[in-house]
């Protein structure tokens, strides 16, 4: 985990064509995966799973946008391997954890049922971003799907676990 | 058109003329009640309930399935099949179809039949990891411009439906728009999405790679949409 000034990271945004008002209409935006690598808004996609994620957080009852909710029409990637791709997901200052981890872990664990046959465990891909003003948390994982669960839960403070 | 318990009772018809080694006959029966199933979810009764036309479509992939696995024992029922190189990759790619409908359809049907093929695929390959090892697989990642879903024809991104889940009695998929579609490049994995994409030793020419599948369109329910069966 690291720790930035929460200013640096949306100024990236805005860069990008992503203003913060938006970002504080919403408790969840699930970014482009590589929208803190690239500089041109053209060059921005989203990752596969990223627009399920936001579908099944909206279903949740969970403010929830994409790029395109955000008015950027950015492609996706569809990879053809068994991995999860999950983007960069980015959760407010007053989101209600459990329930946005409870979606992720969810996710993350229906799609590893239907692969149950595979030889070997998928890699899950996130970049999660936390908003702890005046600062960002910031989470980059890849791995297996269990230790990402466990990891998730254990963001959530105990009061608020589910 | 037979009544819904005659076609849910052909199981009981295919499963003796598989034990009989008659697979000309037991396709016959799953391709049959196949059809017979696609026309209720084409034409549904008007009484009918959602839950109905969830039992006809998985209903009608468990029917493919047992199509596919008729085809599959016919496939290997050759002595020298093992010996040949087309029906190596034949079989292989008949046993992911097989494999991944019947994967799908087990969240909702159950029994002997499913639980004797689930074993047999199983055995069947075991038979090719001990022979060829885990393999290694082509994956290209594809850049998506716009994606359709099948159920509403809208911008998959736009919709509230979920890819891969099933809706009265339609599956809903992202089918990529081809306007804008671009292949970013093409890995080499041991876990891929698509088994069929196998690199098999005797298509590695010195430093080249001939006759590789790269991308497949295999969806579980695309024999609803048309009609081929091989």
């Amino acid at each position: 985990m690291d720790i930035q000034p929460a200013p640096l990271e949306k100024a990236k945004l805005t860069k990008l064509g992503i203003s913060f008002d938006a970002l504080s209409r919403y408790d969840v935006i699930c970014l482009p995966e590589n929208v803190f690598q690239t500089e041109k808004a053209e060059d921005l996609h989203d990752a596969d799973d990223s627009i399920h994620l936001a579908k099944l957080l909206k279903a949740s009852d969970v403010r929830c946008a994409t790029a395109l909710d955000l008015g950027l029409d950015v492609p996706f990637l569809e990879r053809r391997s068994s991995d999860i791709w999950l983007g960069v997901v980015w959760l407010g200052e007053h989101v209600v954890l459990p329930v946005v981890i409870g979606v992720i872990v969810k996710l993350i664990t229906s799609k590893q049922d239907k692969k149950s046959s595979d030889r070997v465990t998928p890699t899950v891909h996130l970049d999660l971003y936390i908003e702890r003003v005046p600062n960002v948390v910031t989470l980059s994982y890849k791995g297996d799907g269990k230790t990402l669960a466990k990891v998730l839960k254990s963001i959530v403070p105990e009061k608020e676990a589910p | 058109m037979r009544s819904w318990d005659d076609i849910c009772a052909s199981e009981y018809s295919y499963v003796p003329a598989l034990d009989r080694g008659d697979n000309e006959k037991a396709k016959l029966i799953a391709r049959t009640t196949v059809n017979e199933l696609k026309t209720l979810l084409g034409n549904p009764p008007p009484e009918k309930s959602e839950e109905f036309l969830q039992s006809v479509f998985y209903l009608s992939v468990f029917f493919r399935t047992l199509y596919d696995f008729a085809a599959l024992k016919e496939l290997t029922s050759p002595d020298d099949w093992v010996r040949n190189r087309e029906s190596l990759e034949a079989v292989w790619v008949k046993l992911c179809d097989c494999k991944e409908r019947l994967e799908f359809v087990r969240s909702a049907v159950a029994g002997d039949t499913v639980e004797r093929i689930a074993n047999d695929l199983a055995e069947l390959e075991a038979f090719y990891f001990t022979h060829f090892g885990q393999g290694l697989y082509v994956s290209p990642v594809l850049l998506v411009k716009r994606a359709f879903c099948t159920i509403c024809k809208k911008d998959i991104r736009c919709c509230a439906h979920l890819s891969g889940r099933v809706y009265a009695g339609r599956r809903c998929a992202a089918i990529p728009d081809t306007v804008g579609l671009e292949m970013k490049s093409c890995d080499f994995v041991q876990i891929p999405r698509d088994l069929r994409c196998r690199i098999w030793p005797w298509q590695v020419k010195e430093d080249k790679l001939l006759g590789i599948k790269i991308l497949t369109i295999f969806q579980i329910d695309d024999f609803i949409e048309t009609d081929e069966w091989e």
